[in-house]
């Protein structure tokens, strides 16, 4: 309406304006002299204003032209912008976008690998056990858990199952374990006394140092007995020594109590008993170095003596209540005595030293039915939680 | 080869922004040729009379245009539409120098407005008509300006107008009324002298 307005006073006189026109024009002009100024006005306005245009240059309209092309080649592959961006050819190349991001970016990896290291509690109790087990391994080379290492509880009991058929090939080890394991499972009512009583052992610095690990076994069975053609010949001072003993123990027992002569006898058991330790310990050495197979030998040598309390048990009436320990001179004194009263002989210590223990109790007595049993109370093993998960596996 | 060759001057601003965002490039030489002239000029009053400036101002704005055609509502009126855009990029310009200067339309170097005094030697001289224009524009307000510089400058009308400031075309016909009537009165003087 204003542009019609303005351009009705441009183009026209005001004689010439129709009623519509001159309503339209009356908000700026009232007569036809303000109509004559306001035409003046607008004309030398629009003359002065054109007079101050400029033109612009041939170079403005060529830069925009090569703009143009220019942009409408680079259009075609969207994607070599994103090259140019992160790798533009006219900086450093620190100072390059790609550089600085995967520089970065190698830092917060870097950052997060140093920094972000949780230790998971459970992963590392299980990498300690298979240390131990190794360790152990290494200390008692004749029970090869496995060869692979296996974590799980269930893998475990099947690597010492191998264990036992590569100790002896025959296998009738491992089935006269199994044998035995499961007739006293079977018999026994209640819990094996021997096996909790782990919780009970005490252990002393002078404990630790009896070698009595190889001894107990890792299943916490001793050795089936062997009998004497199987045996290795030992060092033969022992042997006559052990003879000596069997001797006057027998004797002993035959006078149905404890004789002066062995009492007597028992005196000399400080100096013997240290001598038959280093004996034992050299013998069972060199069974492990003969064969690389467990070091049955001590374990023969407490089933012979065992063998030899029973049949002295036998001729004392056999009835198994008594404490079944090996002949010693040192245990002569207790022999025939109620389990408990050993504790009277000269000194547990070199019993533990010998490696005699008393059977852990199946069905409440004690005896040869139970001589496959240690009783780890006896026993200077630490409660270990992997021995308990060793005990309980083959439980 | 005329049949083939299409008329672009038939165009309209709308149909040729739509057959450059199609990628015919020569629709956006024939938008280039319709204004160039009104976005130099343009930029030349509103960034103080500089020349070099509004040359550049004037490629960055077609440049926009070129990189980003699809930034134009096709529904829209080209013209206001690249004014409003022109006038943004001044605004841009002010913000970016904090000195706020008369919005293109100042005086010219060397003339100085006397509180609104025309000299008497130079009141019947018709060419100072221009000057003392300008020195009444100068006075008036920025708004009142700028509507009247865009209707008679820039031959906007008051609907373009009202685009290109995004404002009510009631106001803009007010502020053009209230601006012209203030210039006719103060130059109305040299009506009497040049006739």
């Amino acid at each position: 309406m204003t542009t019609e307005m303005e351009n009705i006073i441009l183009n026209k006189e005001y004689f010439e304006l129709t009623p519509e026109e001159l309503e339209s024009v009356s908000d700026l002009v009232q007569n036809a002299e303000e109509y004559d100024e306001m035409k003046w006005f607008l004309a030398s306005t629009q003359e002065a204003l054109a007079g101050d245009k400029i033109q612009a240059t041939p170079q403005l309209k060529k830069k925009v032209m090569d703009h143009l092309h220019k942009d409408q080649a680079s259009r075609k592959f969207w994607l070599n912008g994103v090259s140019i961006f992160l790798w533009p050819t006219d900086k450093e190349v620190y100072r390059r976008p790609a550089f600085q991001m995967s520089l970065a970016a190698l830092l917060l990896i870097g950052f997060l690998m140093v920094y972000n290291t949780n230790l998971e509690v459970d992963n590392v109790a299980v990498n300690d056990t298979v240390t131990e087990k190794t360790t152990g391994t290494e200390e008692n080379e004749d029970l090869v858990v496995s060869e692979n290492e296996e974590t799980s509880e269930a893998e475990d009991a099947d690597g010492k199952l191998s264990a036992l058929e590569d100790d002896e090939p025959s296998g009738d080890n491992l089935e006269r374990a199994l044998e035995a394991k499961k007739s006293e499972d079977g018999s026994g009512s209640g819990p094996k006394d021997g096996l909790f009583e782990l919780d009970k052992v005490t252990s002393t610095d002078e404990e630790e140092e009896v070698d009595v690990p190889d001894y107990a076994m890792h299943d916490g069975f001793y050795e089936e007995p062997k009998v004497e053609s199987e045996l290795q010949p030992v060092e033969e001072k022992i042997v006559l020594e052990e003879e000596k003993e069997q001797t006057i123990i027998s004797n002993a027992n035959n006078n149905e109590g404890v004789s002066d002569e062995s009492v007597a006898f028992a005196d000399d058991a400080d100096t013997e008993t240290d001598l038959r330790t280093k004996s034992r310990n050299n013998s069972l050495k060199k069974e492990k170095q003969k064969d690389n197979k467990p070091a049955n030998k001590l374990t023969v040598d407490k089933n012979e003596d065992a063998a030899n309390t029973y049949k002295n048990d036998d001729q004392n009436g056999g009835d198994g209540e008594y404490a079944f320990s090996t002949t010693t001179t040192a245990d002569t004194t207790s022999l025939n005595q109620p389990l408990g009263g050993a504790t009277t002989t000269t000194g547990a210590d070199e019993r533990r030293d010998l490696g005699y223990y008393n059977t852990a109790t199946v069905n409440g007595s004690y005896g040869v039915d139970n001589v496959q049993e240690i009783d780890a109370g006896q026993m200077n093993v630490k409660s270990t939680p992997e021995l308990k998960k060793l005990f309980k596996t083959f439980k | 080869m005329r049949l083939f060759k299409k008329d672009y001057s038939t165009y309209t601003d709308e149909d040729l922004m739509r057959s450059f965002v199609g990628g015919d490039r020569m629709a956006f030489e024939q938008i280039y040729e319709r204004y160039e002239q009104f976005m130099v000029n343009f930029f030349y009053r509103k960034l103080w009379n500089d020349r070099i400036k509004a040359e550049d101002f004037t490629h960055d704005l077609f440049t926009k245009i070129i990189d980003k055609p699809e930034s134009f509502d096709l529904n829209r009126n080209f013209k206001t539409w690249l004014f409003s855009v022109a006038n943004n990029m001044c605004k841009n310009e002010y913000k970016k120098q904090e000195v706020r200067k008369n919005t293109g339309y100042d005086v010219p170097e060397g003339v100085e407005a006397k509180d609104g005094a025309i000299l008497p030697d130079k009141a019947v001289d018709k060419s100072n008509f221009a000057e003392q224009l300008k020195i009444e524009l100068s006075k008036l307000n920025d708004k009142h300006r700028e509507v009247f510089m865009l209707r008679h400058f820039e031959g906007l009308s008051l609907n373009e107008i009202a685009e290109t400031l995004e404002i009510n075309a009631g106001t803009v016909k007010s502020r053009l009324h209230h601006a012209t009537k203030a210039l006719a009165e103060k130059l109305a003087v040299f009506r009497k002298t040049m006739i």
